[in-house]
């Protein structure tokens, strides 16, 4: 009894760190119709500037840190918006824009291996440790990632509903060329958007900095697998990466409880396998109500 | 108010407009009307950048728009609302209509009075306001896009054959409506319509677009009256 309790809130913490990615893929993809294929190595990115960068070069504290990676990975999100996505997309096909996404993977790989070396390393005493909850021990890094998402969770909602850079980025998302016609300026809410993806990145690289220390490969699995929950889900909608994310994280990790932890990741695969094959539309399984 | 002299308009290879001048007076409604195909949504579109003409002027109060966004031509207040409504469907009614005043960055009180004003045309979406923009009625749709422009508080009102695929009854109730923003509002529309019969009966002047050049110009009424407008647009 007591393990199923950990294992669901283990799960929960998997499962909002998926749902990070699905966010952070979805809103790339709703304002510009693109997949970043590089966000999995924005992620690794994220947690090179935060622990290589501003904890070990240059020895700020790790709040310090976290707030000016979070600045340096907007201003970099901005950066690639303006130099790749937004020039590549006006070409004829989508094809160069996903490419460019693709070749920007390498060139981010290589850069963060030149300067930090090949090298794993961690971040001393960074969301390290465990607390007892009564019935489960639950290591601090989960709690954070489950506190961190929730806020998170909280301040999204508020600000596409409240904000009027929100309302401007909903409308964006649904007819580009209405939104223009409302004195909204589409180009500058990609660039924001982008800018924010990356900052979602960052922070999904420094939540999992604990359970994978700060590697080059360090996001693999969950970058997958946040594009599964976005599928699984409902693809395109943030209620689909919230749905599909949990739903995910904590299936994969009940497993675990029934069967060998080695095959956790298959188990994923499968429920992913399966929903392309029964349910393409995922969980929520909401079509978008889109122009005719 | 607005001048348009010697406009070419280019897609590709293809010349959507020819040597096209217009003008709109202050405080008057001009029709364009003319088959599909004629440019009549190029020349929208052209006036809100979304088009660049490869010679010719577009001015506004004598100021030029050629060249800019769209987004800061609404900013100038000249609103255009688009063939197809192109209403928000997953923003509810009260969201779509405050929208429209996004350029404006009223503050919350302002922007409540003013959209007051605005339902108080149009009763039927005040009873709606929380329900999502893709849950309306054709009708209702048009009727919300109208509702959006008028929150942009134009100097311009540009209505993009705002008839298409409506019932003839509600068509009578969209015209009766732009009748009376012009009324109570002051405010000039240039009105775009394959309906050439309802264009004319409701606008002072006209100019009919033929394979994106002026074919005729003048008096509503006089061109109602015209032989050529008849056989072509009027049905004989």
């Amino acid at each position: 009894m007591q393990s199923i309790i950990q294992l669901i809130i283990n799960g929960c913490a998997s499962g909002f760190i998926y749902f990070l990615v699905a966010f952070e893929i979805t809103i790339i993809y709703n304002s510009s119709g693109l997949m970043n294929f590089s966000h999995e190595k924005f992620i690794v990115f994220g947690a090179y500037v935060f622990g290589g960068l501003f904890v070990r070069m240059m020895g700020f504290g790790h709040l310090e840190s976290v707030v000016f990676t979070l600045i340096f990975m907007a201003v970099f999100g901005a950066v690639v918006a303006i130099g790749i996505f937004n020039p590549l997309k006006n070409l004829p096909s989508n094809v160069f824009a996903i490419f460019g996404t693709v070749l920007l993977s390498r060139i981010l790989t290589e850069l963060t291996r030149i300067i930090w070396g090949a090298a794993p390393f961690g971040v001393n005493g960074f969301l390290t440790g465990y607390v007892d909850l009564g019935s489960a021990t639950i290591s601090k890094a989960n709690l954070c990632i489950i506190g961190v998402s929730l806020v998170f969770l909280w301040g999204q909602n508020l600000f596409y509903n409240r904000t009027r850079l929100g309302k401007a980025m909903r409308c964006v998302n649904q007819d580009k060329h209405a939104a223009a016609l409302m004195g909204i300026d589409v180009k500058k809410c990609n660039i924001i958007t982008v800018a924010m993806s990356a900052c979602v990145c960052a922070i999904i690289g420094m939540l999992i900095i604990p359970l994978y220390n700060v590697d080059l490969s360090m996001s693999g699995t969950i970058a997958t697998k946040g594009f599964m929950s976005c599928v699984v889900g409902g693809y395109g909608t943030i209620p689909g990466a919230i749905a599909g994310g949990l739903f995910l994280g904590v299936i994969e990790n009940l497993y675990t409880y029934f069967g060998p932890a080695i095959y956790k990741d298959a188990v994923s695969f499968l429920v992913f396998i399966g929903f392309l094959l029964i349910r393409p539309n995922g969980i929520l399984g909401k079509v978008k109500i889109t122009r005719s | 108010m607005l001048e348009i002299k010697g406009l070419n308009v280019f897609y590709g290879e293809v010349q959507a407009l020819h040597n096209v001048d217009m003008y709109v007076g202050k405080d008057e409604i001009v029709s364009i009307i003319g088959a599909n195909g004629a440019g009549k949504s190029s020349l929208m579109k052209t006036i809100m950048g979304e088009n660049r003409p490869s010679s010719g002027e577009i001015l506004l109060e004598g100021k030029s728009l050629v060249g800019r966004h769209t987004h800061a031509i609404v900013k100038d207040r000249i609103i255009y609302i688009p063939e197809g409504r192109r209403i928000f469907y997953e923003l509810s009614v009260r969201e779509n209509i405050e929208m429209g005043a996004y350029a404006r960055k009223l503050g919350a009180r302002q922007l409540k009075e003013e959209m007051e004003e605005v339902l108080d045309i149009f009763p039927r979406l005040r009873e709606r306001l929380d329900q999502m923009g893709g849950t309306l009625s054709g009708g209702e749709q048009q009727m919300l896009a109208i509702a959006r422009g008028l929150m942009g508080d134009p100097r311009l009102l540009m209505l993009d054959e705002p008839s298409l695929g409506l019932a003839p009854i509600i068509v009578d109730e969209v015209f009766e409506i732009i009748k009376r923003i012009r009324r109570e509002k002051h405010i000039p529309v240039i009105l775009v319509e394959q309906n050439a019969y309802m264009a004319l009966a409701v606008s002072q002047r006209a100019y009919v677009l033929e394979l994106g050049r002026v074919a005729q110009s003048g008096e509503s009424s006089v061109l109602m009256e015209s032989d050529d407008v008849k056989k072509s647009y009027l049905g004989g």
